[in-house]
């Protein structure tokens, strides 16, 4: 029974203008979001080539600085996360400036008019369509007067609800799945390159994901059709329910997550840093003083004045090194705390779970963006403190040379998985409560 | 039937087949007069008092019907949220403004100095650090009403000891919190785009069809009102509310504005603010047109409702995206980190030539040349100036043309004239870079002087790690530079010239809207 009104729910859609606009928006828009974003992917796998290469062929020179980088993740293309604003690169510094380098293919509008990926399309575009298409599935029938007949067909009400439901989801999915495959094909067209097992799990994942959401706003809709008398009202609470959803609640979230775990400006920080540092040159240039004194009076040649600069120079450094780098370490632990606590709350709003599920297992995410960096970082303690392990002895670019290159291991999907199964359970969550509430409200209707 | 034709000048379909069908025997005496004399079908009958009860009829029910004032909720709660989230972002912008303003110039480029080397009779750095002695913008308290590209006139001038000596580059993003990329706060502008417009077309939505559907449309027309006044009374009343409601809210965002953040509007600001609120009354006017277009191109709310969502993500969300894509397509910009290498080959290719013109030449252990080869540097730097100025170039393009794409959705206009008249718009980011490089260049031109006076010099080499005060006097005019040289600030007249044709599109979309949905109306059935 079921299955048959799921059925006719969904050829009844297919009929409909509400259809069309879908499948337009579906495998028009999509399309041209992965084509145009396609093209951004190669163009930061070039630059990620570029500056590899760059690195890879600089004569000398590794005693100060070492140059590590992240490879591009492929999904960014469909879901770009954070990638745009993220990190792909620190240039790993003797003295304490590691500087990160984040330059990304950006479009120079992009702060006025964005640019559209998938993850905006789904939460904004579809769930709004999703409403669209389910609001008035009950109250539309009520006032067409059709919903007394087909109540008189001794139908369960439950299955009724459940069958809408689900015809519903798939009229929206089809279109969806279609974009997708048609946005797949351009991706694999425009790139040449092939997906690995692992992107096509994440894939799937994602596909998951976005069927959880798609089915979360239906239900939204059916709940909200079973709860209202006419299809005006319900449109009024769909559409009031869609903007707090998906606008407000998630900017609630980093609001609260903020004041509740305050975290000073960066510049503070850097300030901070900036005292110490300023101390530390302050020393540096004493013993500089006292170096140029004893130079004077025992006649010193230049360049053994510079050899012992050099020398009282280097372990001053690392000392200092060790102690930004765990001032910087102390900021990030507190931002790291607010910023968990703020996409802890945002999993109330299905948008904000939608958000988080699809980059991280994107690889688009901010745990990668994390995941990079302290390898990075890592790297950079290990490289340096390997390089000047022995005091009496500068290090040499011979040696630099000889040193283990950086290599960028990825999030394993399994890792990538556990930061999604949160958002993904909270998006499972929500459709049961709304599946009960709409079963629940549908029984006390009046159906007349 | 056939006068109303031939005086009309055409014959829609519609209206001949429902002229007909009340001509046939399906609906008997159903005559002329039930549909009006072509003077009453396009109103002048001199029906002015008829529409202006409309008119008022339609704000008092707007009004006591509630509508008004959920509009009227909705919006303040909406300007209040944007309120809170973006003057966080403002007090934070403030904060690193005054920590950047508040480092002491003079010991800073003591560092810079003590970190020179003195290698083969020449200076050159050991600090590579971007250590910043940057000029950077004071943040505009006009950030409230639109961001825009705000972020772009973060740059600021920093002091490297590379070639060339000073360059310009973008803060790192101050923004730690990777939550606030993923959802940014919202400005004023996001606000009147997305939800203000979604109003506006709520209100306007079953201006017609809603009529027809409760019947009261056949007896307004019945009692003598002309088509031109229904019309009339019902758009106009309608758009009223919506304004009123729009005002309202408007006039208490702007009261918190002033009480609640230390933020005041100074200047010329007064007036960018009441355009702000002009702009955005011919916004609702455009979507207000909109709804009552869909209103009356259909016959019952439901589908109008459904019609006018569509029409809604359409105009917001789908077509400006679009633009930006096909813009992005079409007119591609390079990556800055394609441009820095660029930059770097070329700077290591003239290197190359130039060390293998002058054989005597050595680099220090920094790679780079110090600044006796001066001429050198700024050939190096004018090069790489040219490598910036391209892909500014295609950076420029690429925005003209997302911009006049974009222009194809009312909301293109909207941000426009929102970003242009809160100074972050396209135009002020121009003017911004310029004043940058002409800071860069002064600066760069009073620090080469610095380090090439001979009293400084010998100084150095007699090993004196203290620079006395008269040499640092050398060095005052570099640090007054950073200190005084101010950002110009577009005057309202430059914006207003450069948003003319925004003006003129919004009106123009409202005008045809409403022109449309009149035109529409006159062969509207209302049975």
């Amino acid at each position: 029974m079921t299955a048959t009104i799921a059925f006719k729910e969904l050829l009844a859609s297919v009929r409909t203008l509400r259809f069309v606009i879908i499948v337009l928006v579906c495998c028009l828009l999509v399309p041209v979001s992965v084509a145009v974003l396609s093209n951004d992917y190669l163009a930061e796998k070039g630059d990620y080539e570029g500056r590899k290469a760059l690195e890879d062929g600089r004569e000398g020179g590794r005693i100060q600085e070492v140059g590590v980088f992240r490879p591009v993740p492929q999904l960014m293309a469909l879901f770009r996360g954070v990638s745009v604003h993220s990190i792909n690169g620190i240039e790993l510094n003797d003295d304490p400036w590691n500087v990160p380098l984040s330059s990304t293919v950006q479009s120079p509008t992009e702060a006025v008019f964005p640019t559209v990926d998938l993850t905006f399309i789904i939460g904004f575009v579809l769930s709004a369509l999703a409403i669209i298409l389910s609001f008035d599935s009950l109250s539309g029938e009520k006032a067409m007067a059709t919903l007394r007949l087909l109540m008189s067909n001794s139908v369960p009400r439950s299955s009724l609800v459940i069958g809408k439901w689900l015809g519903l989801t798939a009229a929206l999915l089809i279109p969806f799945l279609l974009g997708m495959v048609i946005s797949l094909m351009i991706f694999i067209l425009i790139t040449g390159i092939g997906f690995g097992a692992d992107i096509w799990l994440a894939l799937a994942a994602n596909t998951g994901a976005a069927v959880l959401f798609i089915s979360l706003y239906i239900l939204l809709g059916i709940a909200i059709s079973a709860l209202t008398k006419t299809p005006s009202q319900s449109i009024f609470i769909g559409l009031g329910i869609w903007g707090l959803l998906t606008i407000l609640l998630p900017q609630i979230a980093v609001a609260t997550a903020d004041s509740l775990v305050p975290v000073p400006t960066i510049k503070e920080v850097e300030q901070n840093i900036r005292i110490a540092t300023n101390e530390y040159y302050q020393e540096t240039r004493e013993t500089n003083l006292e170096l140029v004194e004893r130079a004077r009076q025992e006649g010193w040649e230049w360049v053994r004045l510079r050899q012992a600069r050099r020398d009282h120079e280097y372990p001053r450094e690392t000392r200092h090194r060790h102690r930004v780098i765990s001032m910087e370490r102390d900021y990030w632990q507190r931002v790291l705390r607010q910023e968990e606590l703020g996409r802890a709350i945002a999993l109330v709003s299905p948008y904000g779970s939608l958000n988080q599920a699809l980059i991280s297992m994107a690889d688009t995410g901010p745990e990668s963006q994390r995941h990079f960096i302290e390898q990075a970082y890592d790297y950079g303690l290990w490289y340096f403190d390997e390089l000047v392990d022995d005091p009496n002895d500068s290090p040499t670019d011979e040696k630099a040379a000889a040193m283990a290159p950086f290599e960028y291991k990825p999030l394993a999907f399994v890792s990538r998985l556990e930061a999604a199964i949160l958002p993904l359970l909270s998006l499972a969550l929500t459709n049961l409560i709304l599946l009960a509430v709409g079963v629940v409200a549908f029984n006390r209707y009046d159906v007349r | 039937m056939y006068i109303v034709k031939e005086e009309m000048g055409f014959s829609p379909p519609e209206f001949s087949t429902y002229v007909s069908a009340a001509a046939g025997s399906s609906l008997p005496g159903k005559s002329r007069k039930q549909y009006g004399s072509p003077e009453r079908l396009i109103g002048y009958d001199g029906g002015t008092v008829i529409m202006k009860e409309i008119f008022l009829h339609e704000i008092r029910g707007a009004i006591f019907g509630g509508k008004a004032l959920v509009a009227f909720v909705l919006m303040l709660a909406a300007f209040l949220i944007s309120l809170g989230m973006m003057s966080r972002e403002y007090d934070r912008r403030l904060e690193n403004y005054s920590m950047s303003i508040s480092l002491p110039a003079e010991q800073l480029f003591w560092n810079k100095i003590f970190f020179w080397e003195f290698d083969d009779g020449d200076f050159t750095s050991s600090d590579n650090s971007t250590e910043p002695l940057a000029k950077v913008k004071e943040p505009d308290p006009m950030i409230f009403f639109a961001r825009g590209f705000d972020t772009e006139m973060r740059q600021g001038v920093n002091f490297l000891a590379n070639f060339p000596i000073i360059e310009l580059s973008k803060e790192p993003e101050q923004e730690k919190n990777l939550l606030h990329l993923m959802f940014p706060a919202p400005d004023l502008l996001f606000m009147v785009k997305v939800l203000v417009s979604l109003l506006a077309m709520v209100f306007a939505y079953n201006i017609f069809c809603g009529e027809r559907e409760q019947g009261t449309l056949k007896l307004m027309l019945s009692a003598g009102a002309s088509r031109g006044a229904v019309f009339g009374g019902k758009f106009l009343g309608g758009l009223v509310s919506v304004w009123t409601a729009f005002t309202a809210a408007f006039l208490v965002y702007l009261l918190a504005l002033s009480f609640l953040t230390p933020v005041s509007l100074g200047g010329d600001a007064a007036a960018r603010v009441a355009l702000i609120y002009a702009v955005s009354l011919l916004h609702i006017a455009v979507f207000f047109g909109l709804g009552a277009v869909i209103s009356a191109f259909t016959r019952n709310s439901a589908p109008s409702m459904v019609l006018t969502l569509f029409v809604w993500i359409v105009v917001v969300f789908v077509l400006p995206g679009l633009a930006a894509l096909t813009a992005q397509q079409f007119a591609p910009v390079d990556s800055e980190d394609k441009v820095a290498r660029l930059k770097f080959e070329k700077a290591t290719d003239m290197e190359r030539e130039y060390a293998e013109a002058n054989p005597g030449v050595t680099r220090s252990y920094s790679g780079s040349y110090g600044a006796r080869h001066d001429e050198i540097r700024h050939l190096i730097a004018a090069e790489l100036q040219k490598i910036d100025d391209e892909n500014e170039r295609s950076k420029a393009l690429q925005t003209a043309l997302t911009s006049n794409l974009a222009r194809v959705s009312p909301v293109g206009s909207l941000s426009h004239l929102f970003t242009s008249l809160s100074r972050t718009g396209i135009d002020d980011v121009r003017l911004f870079r310029e004043d940058l490089l002409e800071i860069r260049t002064e600066m760069d031109r009073i620090f080469t002087e610095f380090v090439q006076d001979p009293n400084f010099l010998q100084l150095y080499m007699e090993g004196r790690f203290d620079i006395p005060e008269e040499i640092l006097e050398v060095a005052r005019p570099f640090i007054d530079v950073n200190r005084t040289a101010k950002f110009s600030v577009p005057s309202l007249s430059e914006t207003l010239a450069s948003t003319w044709i925004d003006f003129g599109l919004l009106g123009f979309f409202a005008v045809a809207a409403a022109a449309l949905t009149f035109t529409r109306f006159i062969f509207y059935d209302p049975r």
